[in-house]
């Protein structure tokens, strides 16, 4: 991906034509490496979004013209792409005695805000307050979910909600038909509706019993059900399933000292439907805070001699302090995906980082005329 | 063949064992250390005071800040028999009743953090620096809480 983006910003300063027109010009609207239709994809809103944020077109677009005082200023774009991808996940869904939904998975949260995320996709589709949902998980005797990784948990185990509360509900709404005088007694699917801990009509929401009322007549014995989510594999297959982004960047590179600073960076992303917006954005920016640390910073030095890293620590191997990470700025640009899976959703992780070194180095040749073709980019590369 | 048995497996006889009173978020204490112990070591292994992370311990990542009289150190680069009759803060001292500290309440309220581990040293960190009176712009803050490293990179939001 860097390669290919660095090589469309060198092609589009060759040809004199405007890095992102020339993606404009030739967007794809099916997969070309398939030749298969996107499920979605709002790329080139996530283009016009950021680069109107970032202020692209006020720029001069010659190599070397732009200065801040004793810095050069440059301006930078590329594209990003991950797979949106779906893994199986096993949830097992209780309604307490108390009337609570529990739900219990194996997955963990290693601060990416699952626990939050399945706690409100939990709630949505039971039709609960938050604090009426216990969502009990990172234990691998629990059931089963894949790692926490690949921007893939949302989609796997968040679905997997979805699908077991969906039984859940089916098993909940025969359990108070069979109430006895139970005011549902005739009611189908199509006529309820799972709000304010219970079932009501539709049409007439006075009609409502309570999922602690359904616990009791079931003799305080607690309603669950266990469901392996999937996904849809079959529909799927025909389909091009990715989530996109575009990173515009500024940089300032020192006139003298040649070092370089992400001053400003802007990533627009299109990942389906966002379920927690804080939690995705902190996502997104942390990505790209990873890709100016891959930009500028991260390199493993081996002693070719002893066959052995010589900066295995943190004062030598670099990452990203406080004072080198500046403005960041999130988008999420609207993307409604009815095919991926039942929530319209793809992963909020990873994608950030995809675009940002690219977006980086394009930026550093247009701050200095100078395409550095190596990462990290450190500043003795500019020297004369 | 000499004895060379580790003082370390054998602490009651070792001889070397010094009296040490730190107050420890408020609470005073008399320990008996190996002159060579660090203060992260005792909070985490004698005090049982876990909030404060062991990242690196070479002084590195900022993930062992606590505060000494008010100033913040890396309690894995200090020797704690150096720190007697010094107060010392910790992470879990900076509570007040059940309320929490604004800058926890900040962190929070910003989503300051990912996977938690560097939070307590940067929390630590952030108390001291407005002790010191110097947060006073952004840059400032950016530039002077760099000790503190973040590897979910959750950098501008805690900023």
């Amino acid at each position: 991906m860097h390669a290919i983006e660095c090589t469309m910003d060198e092609l589009a300063y060759k040809l004199g034509i405007d890095p992102l027109d020339l993606r404009l010009r030739n967007y794809a609207e099916v997969d070309p490496s398939t030749e298969k239709p996107f499920t979605s994809k709002a790329l080139r809103e996530c283009y016009q979004q950021a680069a109107n944020q970032i202020g692209w077109s006020e720029r001069n677009p010659e190599p070397g013209s732009m200065t801040r005082g004793n810095k050069l200023v440059g301006y930078g774009m590329a594209t990003g792409v991950w797979d949106a991808y779906q893994f199986p996940s096993r949830i097992e869904a209780i309604i307490t005695n108390e009337g609570k939904l529990k739900i219990n998975n194996a997955v963990t949260d290693i601060g990416t805000g699952t626990f939050t995320v399945m706690t409100q996709i939990a709630a949505d589709e039971l039709g609960l307050p938050i604090e009426d949902v216990i969502f009990s998980y990172g234990d691998s005797k629990k059931p089963f979910s894949m790692f926490q990784g690949g921007s893939s948990m949302t989609s796997s185990t968040g679905v997997a909600i979805v699908m077991a509360a969906k039984v859940l509900k089916k098993k909940l709404l025969e359990k108070a038909k069979k109430m006895s005088n139970s005011p549902l007694v005739d009611a189908v699917e199509e006529d309820v509706t799972f709000r304010n801990g219970g079932i009501s009509l539709l049409h007439d929401p006075s009609v409502h019993i309570s999922f602690q009322a359904i616990v009791t007549a079931n003799k305080g014995q607690v309603i669950k059900t266990t469901k392996m989510g999937k996904p849809h594999l079959l529909k799927l297959r025909k389909y091009s399933k990715m989530t996109h982004a575009a990173s515009f960047v500024e940089v300032e590179v020192d006139k003298d000292l040649k070092t370089i600073t992400v001053s400003r960076a802007v990533t627009a992303v299109a990942a389906g439907k966002i379920i927690n917006p804080k939690t995705a954005r902190s996502q997104i920016s942390g990505s790209m805070v990873w890709g100016i640390s891959k930009a500028l910073q991260e390199e493993s030095v081996i002693d070719e001699n002893l066959g052995k890293y010589i900066n295995a620590n943190l004062a030598e191997y670099h990452i990203p302090t406080h004072a080198d990470v500046h403005q960041l700025e999130v988008i999420f640009a609207d993307e409604k995906d009815d095919l991926i899976n039942e929530l319209g959703i793809k992963g909020v992780g990873e994608i950030g980082l995809v675009a940002m070194p690219a977006a980086i180095a394009n930026a550093i040749f247009h701050a200095t005329g100078k395409r550095i073709n190596k990462l990290p980019i450190h500043f003795d590369e500019l020297l004369e | 063949m000499a004895n060379t048995s580790n003082p370390m497996e054998n602490k009651d006889q070792f001889n070397g064992l010094q009296a040490v009173r730190l107050k420890i978020n408020g609470e005073e204490r008399e320990l008996q250390l190996l002159p060579w112990v660090s203060l992260l070591d005792v909070l985490r292994e004698h005090l049982n005071l876990t909030g404060t992370k062991k990242g690196c311990d070479h002084g590195q990542c900022g993930a062992c800040t606590v505060l000494c009289d008010g100033k913040r150190i890396l309690s894995c680069l200090t020797l704690a028999v150096l720190k007697d009759g010094a107060e010392i803060l910790t992470i879990e001292g900076i509570i007040n009743g059940n309320q929490l500290h604004p800058l926890q309440q900040a962190f929070i309220d910003h989503d300051a953090f990912q996977c938690g581990y560097c939070t307590p040293g940067q929390i630590c960190s952030a108390i001291g620096l407005l002790k010191e009176g110097k947060a006073n712009t952004r840059e400032e803050v950016q530039e002077l809480m760099s000790g503190n490293l973040c590897r979910c990179g959750a950098n501008n939001l805690a900023v």
